[in-house]
């Protein structure tokens, strides 16, 4: 299985097709069978941590200072949420990582795209070395670029554009607005779709941009909403270089809020699993709203194995 | 002995769709009997059955006269080719061929030499080092069987085995196949959709549709004698006409001709005739008239498609259209008119609703044949 | 009037229109924008930290004086990075064989048309959406010594009470547990996708060659999931070297920098201590260990690796 076959399947993973439609219907067990037993537990384990933080989110100080643990606050703290909203501006945090993980989102998806073509499509000088260049940046961890990067943004802020430096969100879109990945990765995609098509418009009279926003970007809605999620997600929860960039606390992203929040506050527990739970919530959101992205995206990032 | 018997055996599906219907069935020992009807019929299903990969809802499955419900595919002694082979694509050929054998422990040399011996047999003994991925179909298909055979099961189960193979190589195989039993004895049960391949390589043919079976023969009995219209129009190529006649003073009428008698017979009934059945009648008799609608010329015979006169089209299926075999001396052209007869041994009727035989016909001087009834009329 | 003897050259037509149309430069504007972006923040960050690993730098003052291979002797001898490589390594070598296991065993487990499978799936899938800080946050709670449930848990059992992160010989594999807890839903993702991918059929015909369930698992369905392991592996390693964000907020490497992780170095070098050049150094020296890993996951994988048509 390579990456274009997961892409084009308009499905989540599911059963393989590999037997012919003979006279053998589908397998689904309807009755409730005893591998129920063995999947409950795998699933409270897994949610155990989530639910643990929810619970605790709700207790009071003195509950949490308890050994053993409660397991059920007697009174629902809800003014624990009250009281972390209060002491640092979480709706603002929320704002700043969805305003940079938009634009990014938004960013990515127009250039990745018209570079993802240009190296599947089209014929240029250099195509080659260039592509190599661009994707050879991928092998370098971050660790590498960030100081520099730093430097750089700090520049930018100072001679161009201030949005553009330190403690502005404009510094943690610059550096995300592409990546190399998302180029390959609808470059791939692109690959997939059969030339016919883009042909025959040409032969229409298509510019080549037309084709690409007319022909190629409709047909290729599965592959671009994956990595809609994908730069969501990333972008979201990105830590280390909001992280080196911004101190100012209007301009932090949640997870760097939130750790700030914690370095605060880091024995009430009551209050920090509220925030915790706060912070997780849009998230989790996303998640279930474009469930079948996010496992699309990163089950075909492993079957192109 | 490695006889098989099905009793009552029924599958049903959630959802209640049921696959097979009390299905009961006798395999001799050494028999190669054919399971054969179009997609769905319950076919595979009841293959799947006996191999022990699906569980039946009710019945026995019984090999050597034990009954083995409730033993596993691999304790049954058994051994089945997959339609895709189902070649376990990162072991070598050697490997896969020995992989059975290994399971059930083996001694190496002993595995060495049943696998080198079976692809003598099967003309692969190159491929040995090779993968499955480097073959091409037909090695692949042979793979499959040889894994399948170097087990010497009780029993060998075949599903749909040459469907993907072009028809060249699929004739070739079926030979093969053919040979390979003759030398072996194996009990075999093979599933297929291709009414010739079940004609050929039977001993029995094993007709089903819905689920249940229609009928059990040899390929000439099923051929000569069909149980029902089903049966009839699903055994022989080009299938037999099969069309709706009324019953008019106990005759069956096809258009304005009297066809055939129908003595039990009131209001519609089925006729059916073999393309080869036809004949044209000779001048100055009467027969069925129609005109010529096109042909088809195939070397050693000529398949002429003719509109039957006079025949109001009654459904879909049933425009009065029919098929000739006739001898490449024929050239008929568009429109042309023919008259049609045919001996009346060799004219079925089936009721009209439950497709039953209704008469089993038979030569004999007291029924009137068509060119009488026409003189007499 | 042309003569035989000279072709008459049709003129041009408009330029700007023929540039517009030609192919190459077409392409290019395609790339040029992603170009650029790729180029100030990838292409020259990667050069000018290379630069930066042979300088001293503060990242504050301008002058940065070179002092060629002075910091890569420095990183060679310096037994506080000896410490973080050594952490991260061990970190490392469990996180990775941990997470996949895991993976797998629960990929395995949800690999059925169950009836409300889905539930348990999206189950097991939440775990990417938590990002690491709040993973971290949770896990903290939980092994919080006086208060979490760990501790309770084990006291039920007879087990004394731990100090987990603030213990130095224990801080590390709680960071692993947090992590593998973290990217289970990765892992679980990618093994259930390959193993749907593994033709029924075949162990079908494995049931009947006679192999009981593990023995077909374990010939059939684990090899044809090599390629996935493959994946899994490298992909693991390369975050499992990069760790930071958890040592950050729930250790800030310590106690006692026991849990001090190369990443968690370099950013102290260059963003605390303000060695710049130093950390560009050592970041240098990541970025080849990444690649020698990798590589060598690669060639290794090959090997066993298999990739069925």
């Amino acid at each position: 299985m390579t990456t274009d076959t997961a892409l084009l399947a308009p499905r989540a993973p599911e059963p393989a097709e590999d037997q012919p439609a003979t006279d053998k219907p589908t397998r689904t067990l309807h009755r409730p069978s005893a591998w129920h037993l063995a999947l409950i537990p795998i699933a409270c384990l897994l949610l155990l941590p989530l639910v643990w933080m929810l619970m605790t989110s709700l207790e009071t100080p003195v509950e949490t200072h308890q050994f053993p643990p409660v397991l059920w606050p007697h009174n629902p703290r809800w003014s624990n949420y009250q009281r972390a909203v209060n002491a640092a501006p979480f709706f603002r945090f929320m704002l700043n990582s969805a305003f940079v993980a938009i634009v990014t989102v938004v960013t990515n998806l127009a250039l990745c795209s018209i570079a993802g073509y240009a190296f599947a499509r089209l014929r240029f000088f250099g195509k080659g070395l260039l592509f190599g260049v661009l994707m050879a940046t991928l092998m370098v961890p971050f660790q590498v670029t960030m100081i520099p990067e730093f430097l750089i943004v700090k520049w930018f802020g100072v001679h161009v554009w201030t949005q553009l430096g330190i403690d502005h969100l404009g510094a943690l879109i610059a550096p995300n607005l592409v990546t190399a990945l998302g180029i390959f990765f609808l470059r791939q995609f692109f690959l997939t779709i059969p030339v016919e098509l883009e042909e025959a418009a040409r032969i229409d009279g298509t510019s080549r941009l037309g084709v690409l926003f007319k022909i190629v970007m409709p047909l290729s809605l599965p592959a671009l909403s994956t990595l809609a999620a994908l730069t969501f997600l990333d972008s979201w929860n990105s830590f280390l270089w909001p992280l080196i960039v911004v101190t100012a606390q209007d301009q932090m992203t949640l997870p760097v809020g939130l750790t700030t929040f914690q370095g605060a506050h880091n024995t009430q527990w009551g209050l920090l699993m509220a925030a915790n739970v706060l912070s997780l919530l849009p998230m989790l959101v996303v998640f279930f709203a474009a469930q079948r992205y996010f496992v699309r995206s990163v089950a075909s990032t492993g079957l192109k194995g | 002995m490695a006889e098989v018997e099905f009793r009552a055996v029924t599958k049903r599906f959630a959802g209640d769709v049921v696959a097979v219907k009390s299905m009961d069935l006798h395999v001799d020992d050494g028999e190669f009997v054919i399971l054969v009807g179009p997609s769905g019929c319950g076919k595979t299903t009841a293959l799947r059955m006996l191999a022990g990969l699906d569980k039946p809802t009710s019945g026995e499955l019984c090999i050597g006269g034990e009954v083995i419900n409730a033993q596993g595919p691999g304790e049954r002694d058994i051994a089945m080719v997959f339609q895709n082979y189902a070649l376990y694509p990162h072991m070598s050929v050697y490997k896969n061929l020995a992989y059975g054998l290994r399971q059930r422990k083996m001694a190496k040399p002993e595995v060495d030499r049943r696998v080198r011996a079976m692809s003598e047999t099967l003309g692969i003994i190159e491929l040995l080092d090779r993968k499955p991925g480097q073959l091409s179909g037909g090695q692949r298909q042979r793979v499959a069987m040889g894994r399948a055979l170097v087990r010497e099961p009780q029993v060998f189960l075949l599903d749909e085995p040459l469907s993907n193979l072009d028809a060249k190589l699929r004739g070739q195989v079926r030979a093969e196949l053919k040979r390979l039993h003759q030398r072996l004895g194996i009990t075999s049960i093979y599933v297929t959709h291709d009414q010739v391949e079940a004609m050929t390589l039977g001993d029995r043919i094993c007709v089903m549709n819905h689920g249940e079976l229609q009928q059990v023969g040899t390929p000439q009995q099923v051929y000569d004698s069909p149980a029902n219209a089903f049966v009839a129009g699903f055994i022989g190529n080009p299938a037999m006409n099969l069309l709706r006649a009324k019953v008019v003073d106990g005759f069956a009428v096809l258009g304005n001709h009297q066809v055939v008698r129908a003595p039990r017979g009131h209001g519609e009934v089925v006729v059916g005739i073999r393309p080869e059945a036809f004949r044209l009648a000779p001048p100055h008799e009467a027969g069925i008239q129609a005109h010529v609608d096109f042909h088809e010329p195939l070397g050693s015979h000529v398949l002429v498609h003719a509109l039957i006169d006079d025949v109001v089209p009654s459904g879909a299926n049933d425009s009065g259209s029919v098929i000739m075999q006739a001898s490449p001396d024929l050239h008929p052209e568009p429109g042309e008119r023919l008259t049609l007869t045919a001996a009346p041994e060799r004219i079925f009727l089936f009721d009209a609703e439950s497709g039953e035989v209704r008469e089993v016909r038979e030569a004999s001087a007291a029924a009137p044949s068509l060119d009488e009834r026409a003189t007499r009329a | 009037m042309a003569t035989a003897s000279t072709v008459v050259r049709p003129r041009p037509p408009n330029l700007v229109r023929r540039l517009s149309r030609s192919e190459h430069v077409i392409g290019w504007a395609f790339v040029t924008p992603a170009t650029v972006l790729i180029g100030i923040f990838g292409l020259l960050p990667i050069g000018w930290s290379l630069v930066l690993s042979f300088q001293k730098s503060d990242l504050l003052t301008p002058e940065t004086p070179w002092v060629g291979l002075s910091n890569y002797q420095q990183l060679a001898h310096d037994s506080q990075f000896g410490s973080a490589v050594q952490h991260t390594v061990i970190y490392t070598l469990l996180f990775v064989p941990a997470t996949m296991l895991v993976g797998l065993v629960i990929a395995v487990a949800l690999n059925r048309n169950v009836r409300g499978v889905s539930i348990y799936r999206t189950a097991a899938y939440v775990t990417m959406a938590v990002s690491t800080i709040n993973e971290a946050i949770i896990f903290m709670w939980l092994f919080e010594p006086s208060f979490g449930v760990v501790n309770s848990a084990l006291a039920k059992v007879g087990i004394p009470q731990q100090l987990w992160l603030s213990s130095t010989s224990e801080a590390l594999y709680v960071i692993v547990v947090m992590t593998v807890w973290g990217w289970t839903g990765f892992a679980v993702v990618i093994y259930l996708a390959a193993l749907q991918g593994v033709p029924k059929e075949l162990l079908d015909a494995a049931a009947i060659d006679g192999a009981k369930r593990f023995t077909a698992f374990r010939t059939i369905t684990l090899p044809l999931l090599s390629p996935a392991s493959l994946f899994l592996g490298i992909w693991l390693s390369i975050n499992a070297l990069q760790l930071f964000d958890e040592v950050y907020l729930s250790t800030h490497g310590g106690p006692l920098r026991s849990t001090t992780v190369v990443v968690y170095y370099v950013y102290e070098q260059a963003f605390q201590e303000f060695n710049a050049g130093y950390a560009a150094a050592l970041a240098y020296a990541l970025f080849m260990v990444i690649l020698v890993a990798t590589f060598i996951q690669f060639r290794v994988g090959r090997r066993f690796v298999h990739y069925s048509r």
